[in-house]
């Protein structure tokens, strides 16, 4: 151990780091992976022996309608992102001022991610119901009808879309982590040189939280990709599979239609969309992306 | 010497504790319910409180689990290796457990059984595939609308019961009679109460007695269906029917409405009449759900006859249970008279699958006194069972959708037909 250099035991210490994670990622996450790759080549009822069919739960996707469909509502929610981004940048800018009752706003705001995700849904299925609900009842304030949301092909993924900014709390957070860390110095010498406000923001806030908004767009493209639960509980993926988002057709095909084989293939579709889009991210954020000690 | 005689006593008493335990270890059986945790316990406590006095030898664990996740429940379970001993599984979602092997036949049981008074459940049908029972029938469902009689009576309307004792209970009467209830109190536009409620408890159990009622079938057979025939004329009228409660003589709530989740419900007192199943009655009654006065009526009659759809609720003995033979036992005291009287005495909400309960004094006398207007004969000579395809919850996700459009006005109720019936045909031929 003596005669390794520096370098090397710090590598090998980093590994050591490394290790109880790699053994819990093997036996807990690296398992059930190689096993769905495998039961994606299967015909599998769930309570009956699988059977071999290669690449055939591949290219029936291809053909099948409820899988573009889950696709396109997936893609379309993903508009989200951008409002998420909007949204938790701009209420992460004003609760870094000093304003009174900082910490209880910068608490209001981030107190709807802590509640479950079930209660949360009840919650906005009243909130959206077309005749006794509080969100139409603002509308008719203002003399707009509002419409059917949840059960309107059209309107339901908007619905959705305005409901996904209950969670803004989280992005936000992590923002005012980011803004926190921006040295005042160059703020300070940004005014001394006589910068505005927008001049301020777009030269020193945006490039000193560009890693921040980064993690925000790789985690939002994840977590909109994994919309599960609202559309589950609300929904159902109706009406007319207008709000039938990609994991709820995963879970629908694996434990309702007892389709494991073709479930899992639709998994592994994901996750390679999914690696595409991260990939994609990542390659093209050295662009625009400053990492103040970076290499 | 004194060390001696301590280690000496320590180690029999050790042994005599180990061996009382050991005596005293008691069989072990698992039952799942559908329900929430507090329905489920309440009931099975006086569901096993007969077997768990016959045999102190064995202990009953309860397994709830919430009705929307429990078919998904099981068959991981089931998938798991670690399937309860049994459980309730409806008759239409039967076939699955069996064709995978992961319950058994219980006529073994039965053959021997010098005890069982079989002639008595109710819905053999239901539960007999190729001459082999799969389960003891232990709740029954038949099909009905329920009505707010205050609401009849305040629009000075014979209710629907006193209106079928009449002999004139069709389906032209019903839209007859919910067209007069039906009201636009605040002038909006907009209904405020309607004559009836369709789709209220599920499309599929809606629309297949209409269909029926029409003259048409849903499926090839009713076990083993090969062929989805919804795409018949007769079927057609049916679902046109149903669109013209919404589209012409607008006395159901429209889908976009979502009347039934948190608008207008049969419980707010809004509605008038809602389709729902007599299994609900003990519930509405010792629950004290309505504060109106309601009562059950058979649908309405249609152009080819009265058909409405009954369902009973097996009790399974699962192939991985290692209790089998105790646990036929078991599923004999939940589903025996004794058992059920006992539930009656202590307002357990059960409606059992047994002939002679119903007909029993001791019934009449509970029962009775809510001036209940059910008539079991009829309600068994009109009953149908539903058809068990392979995957039901593939087949109703279908026909749920279908159904919806043609109601939202997307599409034709001919075109509606003609695409679940293709869907369906689909899945019945991948199954």
């Amino acid at each position: 151990m003596s005669k390794l250099s520096i370098k090397k035991k710090e590598t090998l210490l980093g590994y050591v780091f490394l290790l109880p994670w790699i053994i819990g990622f093997a036996v807990f996450a690296g398992g059930p992976i190689v096993a769905s790759a495998v039961i994606s080549l299967t015909k599998w009822p769930l309570i009956a022996s699988p059977k071999f069919i290669g690449l055939g739960n591949y290219f029936k996707l291809i053909q099948d309608p409820l899988f573009w469909q889950s696709l396109k509502v997936t893609a379309v929610y993903m508009l989200v992102i951008p409002l998420h981004i909007m949204v938790g940048l701009f209420i992460a800018t004003l609760l870094n001022s000093k304003i009174k009752a900082l910490s209880f706003f910068r608490v209001l705001y981030y107190l709807p991610c802590v509640i479950t995700g079930v209660a949360v849904s009840l919650l906005w299925v009243w909130i959206f119901n077309p005749r006794f609900g509080i969100f139409n009842l603002l509308l008719s304030k203002i003399g707009i009808k509002g419409p059917a949301w949840l059960a309107s092909e059209i309107w339901v993924l908007p619905a959705f879309i305005i409901m996904g900014m209950w969670g803004v709390g989280a992005p936000m957070l992590i923002y005012l982590a980011g803004l926190q860390n921006i040295p005042t110095t160059l703020y300070e010498a940004a005014t001394v040189d006589g910068a505005n406000f927008w001049q301020k923001f777009l030269h020193i806030t945006l490039p000193g939280i560009s890693p921040i908004l980064l993690f925000n767009l790789i985690m939002g493209i994840i977590g909109t990709f994994q919309i599960f639960t609202p559309a589950y509980i609300m929904t159902g993926g109706g009406p007319n599979y207008a709000s039938l988002f990609y994991v709820l057709y995963v879970y629908r095909n694996a434990f309702q239609w007892f389709k494991m084989g073709y479930a899992s293939s639709l998994a592994w579709v994901l996750f390679l969309i999914i690696m595409a889009a991260v990939f994609f991210m990542l390659k093209y954020s050295k662009r625009w992306v400053y990492y103040a000690g970076g290499r | 010497m004194k060390k001696l005689v301590i280690s000496i006593l320590i180690v029999t008493m050790v042994m005599v504790f180990t061996t009382i335990g050991m005596g005293a270890k008691k069989v072990e059986i698992s039952v799942a319910e559908w329900g929430d945790v507090r329905w489920v316990k309440d009931s099975m406590a006086l569901r096993t409180y007969y077997f768990e006095k016959e045999h102190p030898e064995v202990k009953v664990n309860v397994m709830p689990i919430p009705m929307a996740d429990y078919y998904d429940k099981l068959f991981t379970m089931i998938a798991g290796g670690i399937a309860p001993d049994t459980a309730c599984i409806a008759a239409s979602f039967l076939r699955k457990f069996i064709s995978t092997g992961s319950i058994i036949s219980i006529s073994q049981f039965m053959e021997k059984d010098t005890t069982l008074d079989w002639d008595d459940y109710l819905g053999h049908e239901d539960v007999t595939y190729d001459g082999k029972v799969y389960g003891l029938p232990a709740g029954r469902n038949y099909q009905a609308w329920m009505y707010n009689a205050d609401m009849f009576k305040e629009a000075g309307i014979p209710s629907p019961y006193e209106i079928q004792k009449q002999g004139n209970w069709t389906q032209e009467k019903f839209i007859e009679i919910a067209g007069k209830i039906t009201k636009d109190i605040d002038g909006d536009g907009v209904p405020d109460q309607y004559g009836c409620m369709f789709g209220g408890w599920g499309y599929r159990e809606d629309f297949f007695p209409l269909v029926w009622m029409a003259g048409g079938k849903a499926f090839d057979n009713l076990q083993y269906p090969t062929k989805c025939l919804l795409n018949s004329p007769e079927a057609k009228k049916a679902l046109q029917y149903a669109v013209d409660l919404v589209e012409k003589y607008k006395i159901t709530p429209p889908p976009q409405m979502e009347a039934s989740k948190l608008g207008i419900n049969f419980g707010t007192g809004k509605i008038a009449m809602h389709m729902s199943n007599i299994g609900i009655a003990c519930w509405a009654l010792f629950g004290e759900w309505y504060d109106f006065d309601w009562n059950y009526v058979l649908p309405p009659r249609g152009e080819k006859g009265l058909y409405t759809f009954a369902e009973v609720v097996p009790e399974v003995i699962f192939t991985q249970s290692k209790n089998k033979e105790i646990t036929y036992e078991f599923l004999k005291s939940m589903t025996s008279l004794p058992t059920y009287f006992y539930m009656l005495e202590n307002r357990g909400r059960w409606i059992p699958a047994r002939k002679s309960y119903t007909y029993d004094p001791r019934f009449e006398e509970v029962y009775g006194q809510f001036h209940l207007d059910v008539d079991w004969d009829m309600m068994e000579k009109y009953a149908r069972f539903l058809p068990k395809p392979e995957n039901p919850l593939r087949v109703n996700s279908i026909i749920a959708n279908q159904v919806d459009l043609a109601m939202r006005g997307k599409k034709t109720a001919d075109q509606a037909c003609e695409d679940m019936t293709a869907k369906i045909n689909e899945v019945l031929q991948e199954d």
